[in-house]
């Protein structure tokens, strides 16, 4: 368990190097001058000077990539020419409400789809089975945005079931807020979630300690409790950590259409107002947390199966 | 049932709507190509001008004149719903095949070489997979500046990476194969080995994933589109007409509505043509 642990860990050391020269790559991408972009065109002279010396431009491009990381290892990854401050504070201070949102909107995913993807595994190939996968087939389409203003419509709007926009005064209040954009997200990545833990229970039905468990007579609740749901949700954990990029894609958009103050509206607000220094930081952030859930995806998984942590 | 099904007699024949090459393949490929036509007669068909202005109509509700009532602006929502299709497809389309044809390439070297040239790939695949994919379209269309064309070469950028995992895991399966041996014992170069006898053995999975990808990228692009990064009014597209409407939600709901439909009826006509053909490659390869 260990080694496993420890050769996980190692593995992802070439991943973090690429994604620090992707993060560092991107402010390289802006067509022209990046400092006269980031300052816009009426920045003096001296400040341009004083924005390229920061950003290293004048330095052959791997120098310029070592500056890059130095400022990172100090956490200073430039200022926001639109807030006035790093780039770092202002996209940590905005960190927990996005981990709240995802925490929340992956809760009420699974919520929607275990009970779902169950009915439709066991009576596979039947008329629920089909009903519920050409459901799924065809929400898989809702652009998110479009949900988001549809759903505010109905349910805080029309029904006052839901608080509407922001992130609310903490606590309760803040959970009651987040829970229409939650949802949203969640119904987002319910078809994937859906259709994987549907696959994955299928492939446990049709193994032989099942037909086994059948022929010796066990009742359907226990085989369905212990036999189905304890296999098929072993796997339905790493294919929650494989999407989420998808729900982390999801949430972000939402942040924006319901003003939630989080990483991801923070990122939409920060692409047009051309503040690069943040879209730079809050990318790299965002992909640092892509790497660190599929970590623990896999620990989590090695944990609850142990021939994960002997294969190799 | 097909043959492939015949010799498999192991697994339950899967009958009904949703069988293989049953009515839900032609459902979706009969609604999909119903859709290209009517974008592609937009001209012919649609009622109105789609850039037209008619102020003294704004946001009236649908009717026998406006199938889909009218915008803000008075202008009338069908037509802009029909001349948005031929903007969305194409970001599909586009999104599809650039990256396709990029990511299969690539695949093909880093699977038919092995060594050097695949380890590089795979860590290259390793890092591209660890940003979400809105986020990093997001940020490289941020730096590029807002348009469709910068777009087209975020998802370039992007999306290629997909492909060639798939292609190179095929060909690395494949390339120890009889007929690759043989091709290479006649004294065959390596480009022909490729892309003569190699691409067409693997390039079928990586066709399936392009279904489901043009999904995503019509999503993606409506999404830019909605928060203005993307295609620039007045041009209609979905995700822009969304966002124009998004303000009179409440007195006007079928502003944002009709669009949104589109975006999903689109959606699931693809991604039943996609499903479909994944269950039939999957039978036929369990054969």
């Amino acid at each position: 368990m260990i080694r496993y642990i420890a050769g996980r860990l190692l593995l992802i050391l070439p991943v973090l190097f690429g994604v620090s020269i992707v993060a560092f790559m991107l402010i390289r991408l802006i067509p022209g001058n990046p400092a006269v972009a980031i300052l816009g065109e009426r920045a003096t002279p001296e400040l341009i000077a004083r924005v390229q010396n920061q950003l290293g431009l004048n330095l052959p491009m791997w120098r310029q990539y070592l500056h890059f990381l130095g400022n990172a290892w100090r956490g200073e990854f430039g200022l926001s020419f639109f807030y006035g401050e790093d780039a770092s504070i202002l996209t940590l201070q905005r960190i927990p409400v996005t981990l709240v949102l995802i925490g929340y909107a992956a809760l009420i995913g699974l919520i929607i789809a275990v009970p779902v993807a169950t009915v439709a595994a066991v009576r596979r190939e039947t008329l629920v089975d089909h009903i519920i996968r050409l459901v799924f087939t065809a929400t898989i389409g809702i652009p998110s945005f479009w949900l988001g203003i549809v759903l505010a419509l109905l349910l805080s709007v029309r029904v006052r079931l839901f608080a509407l926009g922001g992130a609310g005064s903490g606590g309760f209040d803040t959970l009651w807020h987040l829970t229409l954009p939650a949802l949203t997200i969640a119904l987002h990545i319910s078809p994937i979630l859906v259709r994987a833990l549907r696959s994955s229970l299928i492939e446990v039905m049709d193994s032989e300690y099942v037909t086994t468990g059948l022929a010796m007579g066990l009742r359907p609740a226990t085989l369905l409790v212990s036999y189905l749901l304890r296999n098929g949700l072993t796997p339905f954990i790493s294919v929650l950590g494989l999407n989420i990029g998808w729900l982390i894609g999801g949430t972000i958009i939402i942040e924006q259409v319901f003003g939630i103050p989080g990483v991801g509206s923070l990122l939409i607000t920060s692409i047009l107002t051309r503040d690069y220094s943040i879209v730079q930081f809050v990318t790299l952030v965002l992909a640092f947390l892509v790497i660190l859930v599929n970590l623990l995806t896999d620990l989590a998984y090695a944990a609850l199966d142990p021939r994960v942590s002997f294969q190799r | 049932m097909s043959t492939a099904a015949a010799v498999v007699p192991a697994r339950p024949v899967r009958r009904g709507w949703l069988a293989p090459a049953g009515p839900s393949l032609w459902v979706g490929m009969i609604g999909i190509l119903t859709i290209a036509v009517l974008a592609a007669l937009a001209p012919l068909i649609a009622p109105y001008d789609p850039t037209a202005l008619a102020l003294g109509k704004g946001l009236t509700p649908p009717s026998a004149a406006h199938w889909f009532g009218t915008d803000q602006l008075g202008r009338d929502i069908l037509t802009r719903v029909l001349y948005a299709a031929r903007i969305d497809l194409q970001i599909g389309t586009i999104g599809v095949l650039i990256p396709l044809v990029m990511g299969a390439v690539i695949g093909l070297f880093a699977g038919y070489y092995a060594g050097w040239p695949d380890a590089l790939l795979g860590r290259v695949i390793d890092v591209v997979t660890a940003f979400p994919f809105l986020v990093l379209v997001l940020a490289i269309v941020a730096m590029l500046g807002p348009g469709l064309r910068n777009f087209y070469i975020a998802i370039s950028l992007v999306s290629w990476v997909a492909y060639a995992r798939i292609v190179r895991g095929e060909a690395l399966s494949v390339r120890g194969r009889g007929y690759i041996l043989a091709a290479r014992s006649l004294g065959f170069g390596d480009l022909r080995i490729m892309f003569r006898h190699l691409l067409p053995n693997v390039i079928v999975p990586a066709l399936v994933f392009g279904m489901s990808d043009f999904v995503l990228d019509i999503l993606a692009g409506a999404s830019l589109g909605f928060f203005g990064l993307g295609v620039q009014p007045p041009t209609p597209e979905w995700g822009v007409m969304i966002a124009e409407g998004r303000n009179f939600i409440i007195t006007a709901p079928w502003v944002v509505i009709f669009p949104g439909v589109a975006i999903i009826v689109t959606s699931f006509f693809v991604s039943l043509i996609g499903d479909n053909v994944s269950d039939l490659v999957r039978r036929v390869r369990a054969a």
